[in-house]
């Protein structure tokens, strides 16, 4: 800078000082347009981030409620399906990852994102993780003869079930029938197989990337063959979800032959060992169940409800039977229908049939024990008969007598045509 | 401050309050059209939980029909009617809560046609906080075991809206 300019920038800069502050004339032209751009840049930015914060709420409103318009379908899809009994039907849906759950308490849903369709009295069985963009949902009356319930069973093709039994096994063809073909069902006959190594009919069952892969174990013998007195432990499905389930007929009770007893094994999380649950069942329909159903939790909340709505019925027709008994006279003098019971006539009159069959239920329903034992996997204990089961076995014993007596009389009115009790 | 710096800065905020007005205006209609939507919304998950509710009933084994051991569809049989109804109005049983899962809050009537006239109510679980009512009719059939004839009634079902 040269002498004069610096002096000139003195001169400037005294001169400035010099002028009281109201007086002051800066060049704010200069400050004018950067404050114009810091502004702009300012309320744009608050509008940027108001639209992107509007955007992100929009974008999470959309998805709860694209899950919740799925699920309101589903769940009248899978109302439908539940009151049309026998049909097997594929649902095709936006590609989901739906959670199939029962809390501790019982209350059962679907489960898609954040947004959750409870199952109310639906009883549905199935893997909990279903993904894909297909459903298969199939139901079935659960049938006792008296019927009680439909039962809905709903898994994916991504889903993988092994069926095994001995050759000509009777449970093997019967279950065979029932099931649909469009369940991704493999059928073996091996006589005897080891699920300890996975090799069954003359094959390693490995884990060929399904969502999840139940073997199910049929034996037409009470006694389990030992190579089902486990599940597959193959490192393959480390980070599977497998499990498995051996079904057996229970015949305590001569001359019914549609009790079984059921061993869920539920995989430890995250290890390859496993525990089990065991239960004894009434129905075809029952033992279904436990193939489809995710967990021994699952299978319990909802054999519990059908065992609740059993306990119901059976009052129902404790009291229609009784209506029936009071007409008997003109319309079946020949046969006689049961009697409510009377606790306060003298002697009191004993409880029918259904009342019976009621209390027994709902015993079924409400014990703690429940129809169950649960235990850890060692040989001996499994040999040993399980402590827990004994209560809900009696009661599984009284109602398959009951319902024996109670078919026998719908028979005999049947052939008297007089009006049928259930 | 310059008059041009003056002008430059009440010229951004005219654009600015033009800019949030066609914004407010925006968001108003957005939301008008989205509480529409979300009203009519509402109005078919109520007319659908009322036809789901009313399937359902059609097929209870509690109220159907069974014929040489062959269940019949959507035919009722009436002693099951009353026995139905008078377990679900025993307040002993606690039957109500046991199919609220079922039928919820909602009646169920059946209104007789043929061949006698009448009504039974099985049901009725009204909230205090019901604002509104959604009704389904359903035709079916009914059988009377005593006398052994059919008759011919409508199911209806009031779906009431909390």
């Amino acid at each position: 800078m040269s002498k004069k300019s610096a002096r000139q920038a003195a001169h400037r800069g005294r001169s400035a000082r010099n002028i009281p502050l109201g007086r002051r004339r800066f060049k704010l032209g200069a400050v004018d347009i950067p404050f114009n751009y810091l502004f702009v840049m300012l309320a744009g930015g608050a509008i940027l981030l108001g639209v992107f914060a509007f955007v992100q709420k929009q974008q999470k409103a959309f998805a709860e409620d694209v899950a919740d318009t799925v699920l309101r379908d589903l769940g009248a899809i899978t109302s439908g399906a539940s009151v049309a009994k026998g049909t097997s039907q594929g649902v095709d849906i936006p590609n989901s990852d739906i959670t199939l759950e029962c809390t501790d308490e019982c209350t059962c849903g679907m489960t898609l994102g954040a947004v959750t369709a409870q199952l109310k009295d639906n009883l549905v069985f199935g893997q909990n993780n279903l993904k894909g963009t297909k459903l298969i949902l199939w139901a079935q009356d659960w049938n006792l003869p008296i019927r009680v319930s439909n039962f809905l069973f709903i898994t994916t093709p991504r889903i993988k079930y092994y069926v095994i039994a001995a050759p000509n096994s009777k449970l093997l063809k019967t279950f065979k029938e029932r099931i649909p073909d469009n369940i991704d069902m493999t059928y073996i006959e091996d006589a005897n197989p080891n699920l300890n190594t996975g090799m069954i009919g003359g094959q390693k069952i490995t884990n060929l990337g399904y969502d999840a892969v139940r073997i199910v174990s049929l034996s037409d013998q009470t006694a389990i063959p030992s190579g089902m007195k486990t599940c597959i432990k193959d490192i393959s499905f480390q980070d599977g979800d497998v499990s498995c389930v051996v079904i057996t007929p229970n015949k305590v009770v001569p001359g019914i032959n549609n009790a079984f007893n059921v061993l869920l094994w539920d995989k430890n999380p995250g290890k390859m060992t496993y525990f089990y649950s065991y239960y004894v069942v009434v129905g075809e329909t029952a033992a279904l169940a436990a193939i489809f159903a995710d967990n021994w939790h699952q299978f319990e909340c909802n054999m519990r409800k059908a065992y609740m709505r059993l306990s119901f019925l059976s009052l129902l027709v404790s009291d229609r039977s009784n209506e029936l008994y009071k007409q008997q006279s003109t319309i079946c003098p020949s046969l006689s229908y049961p009697q409510k019971s009377d606790p306060n006539r003298n002697p009191p009159t004993p409880k029918n049939w259904f009342e019976k069959m009621a209390d027994t239920s709902k015993a079924l329903a409400t014990n703690e024990e429940g129809a169950m034992y649960q235990g850890d996997i060692t040989d001996s204990a499994f040999n040993e008969q399980p402590p827990g089961i004994q209560t809900a076995t009696r009661n599984i014993i009284d109602l398959q007598k009951n319902l024996k007596e109670i078919e026998a009389k719908n028979r005999d009115l049947l052939r008297q045509d007089c009006p049928l009790l259930y | 401050m310059s008059k041009k710096g003056q002008i430059q800065l009440f010229e951004t905020i005219a654009v600015l309050l033009v800019f949030f007005i066609i914004v407010g205006f925006g968001m108003a209609f957005y939301f008008y059209i989205s509480k529409e939507s979300a009203i009519k919304e509402h109005r078919r998950a109520l007319e659908l939980n009322a036809i789901t509710t009313a399937q359902k009933v059609s097929t209870l084994p509690e109220l159907d029909c069974i014929q040489v051991g062959v269940h019949l569809e959507k035919c009722f049989d009436t002693l099951k009617m009353d026995s139905f109804a008078k377990i679900l109005n025993d307040p002993n049983m606690q039957a109500k809560d046991a199919y609220f899962d079922t039928i919820g809050y909602s009646k169920l009537k059946v209104i007789k046609i043929f061949p006698t006239g009448g009504a039974i109510d099985i049901y009725d679980n009204k909230p205090a906080d019901s604002v509104s009512t959604e009704k389904t009719f359903l035709p079916i059939n009914t059988y009377d075991p005593l006398s052994k004839i059919y008759g011919f009634a409508v199911l209806e079902v009031s779906f009431y809206e909390r």
